[in-house]
């Protein structure tokens, strides 16, 4: 079942403090968190978020696009060694 | 370490396929992809398929469909179960000039790898030495002169310029984000 929209986004109590000073404060420094489960809001966006992914910190660059989903999506916990060899493959900075 | 590759590739040579298992009696083989550009299959004729030790044969592309993730691909010169089966674990390459027209935030793999990696005020902080596809945006890793490695999301805000002819990554890192 979906989650209440009284409630409204589930985000940790101690990352919504950090991103809300780091706003007021207009800073643009990495947060690091354990918090997985917290869903992104807008006042993320523009903020680089440190994800820990059960071994080390992956850095999230927020962009519009991830807000509604959590954190912990953007940060794999699975490593895929892919081939050695060249492949035909291409890369679009802010993803695909 | 770094996985060792047994085929012997040319440098100016890049991987569209990996041929993973005959399909069918006809001499089809099964491939997955290594391309971003599927439509790429459509105007191929003869490719050459490079087989791990370095043997390399040049074939002649019948035809090709899509089959779930994989392309199914029919050789002129494989016409059995026996002749496909020859070709599994062979890669078709084709020459990297004939790489397509990327647009102008787009690169390909291969030309970020070995980029040194400057801050703003000109810093070095080391080398592209992979890349972690995520699904947000993806992460350069980045290895130090001690190293070390570091992940940088592929933005713009944080990889502002990007000059590959140049070979040079300039970031502009957020506080704390080479400590992490």
């Amino acid at each position: 079942m979906a989650r209440s929209i009284k409630k409204g986004p589930f985000v940790d109590l101690h990352l919504d403090k950090a991103i809300t000073r780091m706003n007021q404060a207009n800073e643009k420094r990495v947060h690091k968190t354990w918090s997985r489960r917290s869903t992104i809001i807008p006042e993320m966006v523009g903020h680089t978020i440190a994800v820990h992914n059960g071994k080390k910190f992956i850095p999230v660059y927020i962009q519009e696009n991830m807000v509604g989903h959590k954190l912990g999506e953007f940060s794999p916990t699975r490593n895929f060694k892919s081939h050695p060899e060249k492949s035909d493959k291409a890369v679009k900075k802010g993803g695909r | 370490m770094k996985p060792v590759s047994p085929y012997q590739l040319k440098a100016d040579e890049v991987v569209i396929a990996r041929i993973v298992k005959a399909r069918g009696i006809r001499g089809e083989v099964a491939c997955d992809m290594e391309t971003d550009f599927p439509e790429r299959f459509q105007t191929l004729d003869a490719v050459t398929v490079v087989m791990p030790k370095g043997v390399r044969l040049n074939l002649r592309l019948e035809r090709h469909w899509f089959h779930q993730d994989r392309v199914i691909l029919k050789f002129a010169e494989t016409d059995t179960m026996t002749d496909a089966e020859q070709l599994v674990g062979g890669l078709l390459v084709i020459a990297q000039a004939d790489a397509w027209q990327l647009e102008d935030d787009e690169f390909y793999e291969y030309d970020l790898m070995g980029l040194q990696v400057v801050t703003l005020d000109g810093t070095a902080v080391g080398r592209v030495t992979g890349l972690l596809r995520t699904s947000g945006n993806d992460l350069l890793k980045i290895e130090n002169d001690e190293q070390r490695e570091i992940l940088i999301p592929f933005v713009d805000e944080i990889c502002p310029k990007v000059d590959v002819p140049g070979q040079r990554l300039t970031i502009n890192p957020p506080e704390g984000l080479l400590d992490l």
